[in-house]
């Protein structure tokens, strides 16, 4: 066990005054961020960075990775209060994290998102820290053809998110795909759907897209409806009602291990990172849990399914940056920049020239976690108070986050148009039922999925069988293949049992 | 405080406006020295973290640090279009003295490949800083040589691949100029990232890749990566030292490297491009700017005042016009 060897060492450098204090600033700076929509980690950790040149290297990437991991935390609290995504991993975990504060449960919520993220975090730093350089080696042999394979598996799993009014979901997932088009064709360099406006060459921005869907949505659905948070009926939410009992915790540890390992080895995938990690995590426990068709109704296991894929992706996107000097997420290239900067270099060899480095690091991530819970735990009092602001204070507030969320991304007020339009669509779409999820997912992955295809095809010389004679593709679409199959049987089986209506 | 940040734009913008004004009536009087009395805006038309943007944030640090600048650069980042919409931005700020951006080589291609109508000439020349490097890399022990490499891409045309960031990009234009001079026909494929194509190549799903020194030096010295070829004019130090430039190889037409310079909006006023042409060149002669930024990312010194960078962009603008019409990324 050279490695443990290594890593208690690794604990005597992160424990040290100074990189505990950094892991706490960085933790409580990571909450902060977000919790906030629009300033993501990616965004966070890059206006951060110079702040940290000053510092020791190691001091300074311990803070910079506690804000990384701390930011899937706090993505989750407006995600559950407020039913805005504080950053794209946390998108599934509006699905149950909401219904489940209208229904009064906001406190239990919280505590599931953060169990689930201390579990899912847990197991991303135990596997990096005994298979870092093997995991990250699994990860290169997932090229273009077998990224398509992974992501069309995805795509199909949509089905499952439509629920009840399947065409409804079809339409809005539609939506999602021609609205990812608009801009620059990532292959062919030509502009689609752009109409000669330049700020649309780029595409439309996701981040403004989010907030107009979930954030200024609410907004008007709070004016129309004078709808004001006050689900709560006006009844102390303590610490002690938001804690999980123990049946509840019996209820989320299997899904938050699933969702762990499943997120570790998703986020190590290049260029995969924790949005497609918390999806595929979601659906997968979706399947296997007991009720799983319940979630979306509010269920804590769909919290846990989704918050512990996208910490444990977090964790999961350093295996490769370590090992291989090549950045798993936007963030992590941001991180390679930041350890550039210090002098370090990078590479296959980091763990061997550098190891007070790495093994700190690592180290800092199992103590940065525990500093996570605990921030996290203790303001879940305060955060729960949200619910009792009346809507009259609260919709300026909430329009003003979104404003300066949306145009904070790129500086530019084209965003806050396109926030504005986004909410103003998804206001109606709310309003004859349609669901925003589908629309979401499908905005992220096709961009994606448009890419790998392409490049899979100019790899093979345009001949599709490189999906079939690559094992690893193979398998994941015969793995799509049974999962489109299943629920049909399964309906049929059950067909005379439940006669669903659909107009 | 966004908020605030906004009103103070606003007056920046108006009192700019008023110092526009101001100075067109001195001028006709004597040619005045130009010394900036408030912030300066320095756009980066790319997001945070990319070259762009680290080159622009080094750079306002080194003129801050050694007072060439004495009020302050704030750096902003303009993403989006390829680079349009920064350069937009910096158009729109007509006889602006108090905006500056960064401007490299994708700005040309995207402005000719999207045919947006801030090109370079649009926009008034202040310096050029420094050229980057390209290199050709492949697995160790696959190819020795690019002699390997290349008989390996005429034996079988159009099953060799090699990875690069981006469409019309840099990496594009290295890939069509070795096609275009080799004789071979080598098959470009685009990813988002260097590290995209990095991870690519490692697993064997592209044959080579194109990348700057430091996307790849780590994974030389780990004897992972070779490289075979390198696009510049000279030979470049380090681990690169044994790699031989195209020139050397016999083609001499095949050389691409990204230049870094800074352009303001158009009309500024001469006083004022004098100012900073001036305090970017003292920045280019620190120790920092040498040790931290050119030797640290492997770029070469190459500085240009107005007139010359004016000439230069014209050249390359033809440059990228042909190679981009070879590879069909123009009509």
């Amino acid at each position: 066990m050279e490695n443990f060897a290594l890593l208690l060492q690794g604990f005597s450098v992160a424990l040290t005054l100074p990189n505990l204090l950094a892991a706490l600033a960085g933790a409580l700076l990571g909450l902060i961020i977000g919790a906030m929509p629009g300033i993501g980690s990616l965004a966070g950790c890059a206006l951060l960075l110079p702040l940290t040149f000053k510092m020791d290297p190691t001091t300074a990437i311990i803070m910079l990775a506690a804000i990384y991991y701390a930011n899937m935390y706090g993505g989750s609290f407006s995600a559950i209060l407020l039913n805005i995504p504080g950053d794209s991993p946390a998108i599934m975990t509006t699905l149950d994290g909401y219904p489940l504060t209208t229904q009064g449960k906001a406190g239990k919520a919280l505590f599931t998102a953060n169990t689930a993220s201390f579990i899912g975090g847990s197991i991303g730093i135990v596997l990096l820290t005994i298979l870092g350089p093997l995991v990250a080696n699994i990860g290169l042999a997932f090229g273009p053809a077998e990224m398509v394979s992974l992501l069309l598996l995805a795509l199909t799993s949509i089905g499952w998110l439509l629920g009840e009014n399947p065409l409804k979901g079809l339409v809005t997932a539609g939506l999602g795909i021609l609205l990812s088009m608009i801009g620059m064709d990532p292959t062919c360099g030509q502009a689609r759907f752009s109409f000669g406006i330049i700020d649309l060459l780029g595409g439309i921005n996701f981040i403004p897209l989010v907030i107009g869907l979930f954030g200024f949505s609410q907004v008007m659905d709070m004016l129309a409806n004078k709808q004001n948070f006050s689900f709560l009926g006006g009844t102390r939410l303590t610490l002690k009602e938001s804690l999980l009992d123990r049946t509840e915790l019996i209820r989320i540890v299997p899904t938050s291990i699933r969702g762990g390992i499943l997120g570790n080895f998703v986020g190590v995938l290049p260029g995969a990172g924790a949005t497609i990690a918390s999806f595929l995590s979601y659906m997968f426990n979706r399947r296997v849990c007991k009720n799983g068709g319940n979630f979306g109704k509010g269920m804590i296991e769909g919290v846990a399914a989704s918050e512990a894929a996208n910490n444990a992706a977090a964790a999961g996107a350093f295996a490769p940056l370590l090992s291989l000097g090549i950045p798993g997420s936007g963030t992590a290239a941001v991180l390679l920049g930041g350890l550039m900067m210090w002098g370090l270099k990078p590479g296959p060899q980091l763990f061997s020239e550098s190891p007070d480095f790495v093994w700190g690091l690592i180290a800092s991530m199992y103590v940065g976690n525990i500093m996570c819970i605990i921030i996290a735990m203790a303001v879940i009092p305060f955060l729960v108070h949200i619910l009792r602001v009346p809507s009259s204070v609260m919709a300026p507030i909430i329009t003003v986050l979104c404003i300066v969320g949306s145009y904070s991304v790129n500086n530019n007020m084209f965003d806050v148009g396109v926030m504005l339009t986004a909410g103003v669509i998804a206001y109606f779409l709310n309003l004859y039922d349609f669901s925003l999820a589908p629309l979401l997912l499908a905005f992220v992955l096709t961009p994606r999925l448009e890419q790998s295809f392409h490049q899979a095809f100019q790899i093979s010389n345009g001949n599709a069988m490189i999906f079939l004679t690559k094992p690893i593709s193979l398998a994941l679409l015969i793995a799509m293949a049974l999962f489109v199959i299943a629920p049909v049987l399964f309906k049929l089986r059950k067909n005379n049992k439940t006669p669903q209506a659909n107009e | 405080m966004k908020k605030s940040f906004v009103v103070l734009l606003v007056c920046v913008f108006l009192v700019s406006l008023l110092a526009g004004c101001g100075s067109q009536q001195k001028a006709a009087d004597k040619p005045k020295e130009f010394k900036p009395e408030k912030n300066t805006e320095f756009v980066v038309p790319y997001g945070p973290g990319g070259g762009s943007d680290l080159y622009a944030r080094m750079m306002a640090e080194i003129m801050q640090k050694n007072k060439f600048v004495t009020t302050p650069m704030v750096v902003v980042n303009k993403p989006g279009g390829a680079g349009s919409v920064g350069d937009v931005y910096t158009f729109g700020k007509k006889g602006d003295s108090y905006v500056i951006s960064t401007y490299v080589s994708g700005q040309v291609t995207s402005s000719l490949m999207n045919k947006t109508p801030v090109t370079y000439d649009k926009l008034t020349p202040i310096a050029n800083l420094a050229l980057d490097e390209y290199l050709l890399g492949v697995m160790a022990g696959e190819y020795k040589t690019f002699d390997d490499f290349l008989k390996a891409a005429k034996a079988a045309p159009d099953t060799i691949t090699i990875g690069g960031s981006g469409k019309g990009t840099e990496d594009e234009l290295c890939v069509g100029l070795l096609s275009k001079y080799t004789g071979a026909k080598f098959k470009y494929v685009s990813f988002n990232s260097s590290a995209e194509v990095m991870s690519a190549m490692l697993g064997g799903h592209v044959k080579a890749g194109i990348y700057n020194p430091n996307e790849c030096d780590t994974q030389i010295e780990a004897g992972k990566v070779a490289t075979v070829g390198a696009f510049g004019t000279k030979r470049l130090g380090g681990v690169f030292k044994n790699t031989p430039t195209f020139g050397e190889l016999g083609f001499k037409e095949v050389v691409f490297q990204q230049f870094r310079g800074i352009v303001g909006p158009p009309n500024m006023p001469p006083e004022v491009v004098k100012f900073w042409t001036d305090a970017f060149k003292k920045a280019t002669q620190t120790e920092q700017w040498k040790k931290d930024y050119l030797a640290k990312n492997g770029l070469t010194d190459n500085f240009l005042g107005p007139e010359e960078f004016k000439k230069f962009l014209e050249g390359e603008n033809q440059k990228y016009t042909a190679i981009l019409k070879d590879i069909g990324a123009l009509k």
